[in-house]
C-alpha cells in the first residue's frame, strides 16, 4: 500500500511541472502525518529527491541537434519545391503566350493554392527549427527564458497551416514562461523537469502537424500535382528545343564529362541534320526524365519530412520515458531526408 | 429480338476514385506532352488556341477531380475510364507522326471529350 502511494506521488509530481519544493515538503509532511510512519516519510523524501531526474540530458541534447538538422533540411526542400512550382508557372505562361492566349484563371488558382500550402508548410518548419534551437539552449545551457513563447509560435504556425488546408486545429498556447517558472528541490531536478516539459509541449505540436501532413486528400493533391508540373516544364523546353532556341552542347558534355569527353564542335549541326532525329529524341527524353525526377523528389521530400516528424514524436516520447537516445541512432532516421536534400543539390551530393 | 442493355449514371459499380483519377491524370499528362508537337504544326493563333484550350480542359478535369469525391462508380463510368486511358495512349502514339495543322488541331479532340465525361462522375 505504501509502495503504491509512493509511486502515485512520484507520477503525480512528474506530471506537475509547476510544483515547487515547498509544496513537495508539504506533501511529505502530510503523508507522514496521516500514515504516522517515519520510515515512510524518509522513503518519500528519497523518491522526491530523485523524482524524474533519470531523464538523460545528453539524450535530450542529441534529440535537439537532430531535430534542428532535420527540420532545416525539410525547410530547404520546401524552398526548392517552391522554385520548381514557380518555374512550372513560367512554363505555362510561355506556351500560352506562344499561342496568343493567357493562362486560365483556374490553372493559376491551382498553382497559387499549391504555393500557399508550400509557404505555410515552410513557415511551420522554420518555426520548428527555431524551437529546436531554443530546446537545445535549454538542454545545454538551461536557458529557459523565451522557450515557451518559441514553442507557442510553432503552435501558431501549425494552426495557420491547418487554416491554409481548410482544416481545424485547436493547439492552445502554453502559459507564458511556464517552462522558466518550473521549480524543484535541486538545480538538476529543475533542469530535467524543464526539459521534460518542453519536450512534451513540442511533441504535442508535432502530433498535430503529423496529422495534417498525413491527410490523404492533402497528400494526394500535392504529390500527384507534381506530374503535371514536370509535364508543363518539359512541354516548354520541348517547344524551345524544337524551335532551335536551345544549345544541347552542355547536356551532351554532361553526359560524357565523367569520361573526360565534351560535346564536339559539330554536335549541333549533326543533331539538326536529317540523320540526327534519333539523337534529338534521345536528348529530349533525357530532359524529360530529369524534370520528372525533380518533380518526384518533391513528393519524396514531402514523404520523408512526414516520416521524420513521426520519428521525432516517437523519440520525444522515449526521452520523456527516460530512455537513452544515441546520436548514431537518431542520425539513422534522417538518412533518407539527407539523400533527397543532396539530390536536390547535386553539388553537395556524396 | 434481343434488347440492348442501357447503362445509366445511377448504377453502382466498381470504379474507384484512384482508378478514375489515374485515367484523368494520364489524359492530362498525354495532352501536355503532345501540346508542343501539335503547336509546332500550326501557323494560325486560332489553331494553337484550340490545342491549348483542349489541353487546359484535360488538366482542369484532373485537378478539379482531385478536390472532389467520386460519386458515380457504375459500369458507364467504368467504361469511360477505360476509354480515356485508350484515348491517352492513342494521343501518345499519334503525337510524333502529325502531318499538318488539321491533324494537330484534332489530336486532343477525342481525349478532351472523354475526359470531360469522366469528370462528371465526380461531385
Amino acid at each position: 500500500m505504501e509502495a503504491l502511494t509512493v509511486v502515485a506521488i512520484r507520477h503525480t509530481l512528474c506530471a506537475m511541472p509547476f510544483m515547487r519544493s515547498t509544496n513537495l515538503v508539504h506533501i511529505c509532511r502530510e503523508v507522514v502525518k496521516q500514515r504516522r510512519h517515519p520510515a515512510m516519510g524518509c522513503l518519500i523524501a528519497l523518491v522526491l529527491a530523485t523524482g524524474c531526474s533519470s531523464l538523460s540530458i545528453e539524450s535530450a541534447g542529441n534529440l535537439a541537434a537532430i531535430g534542428k538538422e532535420s527540420t532545416m533540411m525539410s525547410a530547404g526542400n520546401i524552398f526548392i519545391s517552391n522554385s520548381e512550382y514557380a518555374r512550372a508557372m513560367d512554363a505555362e505562361a510561355f506556351f500560352h503566350g506562344y499561342a496568343g492566349t493567357v493562362v486560365p484563371q483556374q490553372i493559376q488558382q491551382d498553382y497559387q493554392g499549391i504555393q500557399q500550402e508550400l509557404g505555410a508548410r515552410k513557415a511551420v518548419f522554420t518555426r520548428l527549427g527555431e524551437t529546436y534551437e531554443a530546446f537545445h539552449n535549454l538542454v545545454i545551457f538551461n536557458t529557459a527564458s523565451g522557450v515557451t513563447s518559441t514553442i507557442n509560435e510553432l503552435g501558431d504556425a501549425v494552426n495557420s497551416y491547418a487554416t491554409t488546408l481548410n482544416k481545424t486545429v485547436l493547439l492552445v498556447a502554453a502559459d507564458k514562461d511556464s517552462i522558466a517558472r518550473i521549480g524543484g528541490m535541486t538545480a538538476r531536478r529543475i533542469h530535467t523537469r524543464r526539459v521534460a516539459y518542453a519536450s512534451r509541449l513540442i511533441r504535442m505540436r508535432l502530433e498535430e502537424l503529423a496529422v495534417l501532413l498525413e491527410d490523404t486528400s492533402v497528400k494526394t493533391q500535392l504529390t500527384t500535382f507534381n506530374q503535371s508540373l514536370a509535364a508543363s516544364r518539359a512541354a516548354a523546353v520541348t517547344l524551345l528545343w524544337e524551335r532551335g532556341l536551345l544549345d544541347p552542347a552542355p547536356l551532351i558534355t554532361e553526359l560524357a564529362s565523367d569520361a573526360g569527353l565534351k560535346a564536339g564542335k559539330n554536335a549541333i549541326k549533326i543533331i539538326d541534320s536529317q540523320d540526327g532525329a534519333h539523337l534529338k529524341d534521345g536528348l529530349t527524353l533525357v530532359v524529360k526524365s530529369r524534370m520528372q525526377r525533380r518533380a518526384a523528389l518533391i513528393e519524396q521530400g514531402y514523404n520523408a519530412s512526414t516520416v521524420v516528424i513521426r520519428e521525432l514524436i516517437a523519440k520525444h516520447q522515449e526521452l520523456e520515458n527516460n530512455e537513452v537516445l544515441t546520436s548514431i541512432e537518431l542520425r539513422g532516421m534522417i538518412t533518407e531526408l539527407q539523400l533527397i536534400t543532396n539530390s536536390f543539390n547535386p553539388k553537395t551530393a556524396f | 429480338m434481343a434488347r440492348k442493355k442501357i447503362q445509366t449514371m445511377v448504377m453502382e459499380g466498381t470504379l474507384t476514385q484512384a482508378e478514375a483519377l489515374k485515367a484523368l491524370s494520364m489524359a492530362a499528362q498525354s495532352a501536355t506532352d503532345a501540346m508542343p508537337y501539335a503547336l509546332l504544326k500550326c501557323q494560325e493563333h486560332a489553331d494553337m488556341q484550340k490545342i491549348i484550350a483542349d489541353r487546359d480542359t484535360c488538366l482542369l478535369a484532373y485537378t478539379n477531380a482531385m478536390t472532389r469525391t467520386l460519386q458515380h462508380t457504375g459500369p458507364l463510368f467504368e467504361k469511360i475510364a477505360k476509354e480515356l486511358i485508350t484515348a491517352a495512349k492513342t494521343v501518345n502514339r499519334k503525337t510524333q507522326s502529325l502531318k499538318d495543322a488539321t491533324e494537330a488541331v484534332e489530336l486532343l479532340a477525342n481525349l478532351v471529350r472523354v475526359a470531360a465525361k469522366l469528370a462528371l462522375a465526380f461531385v
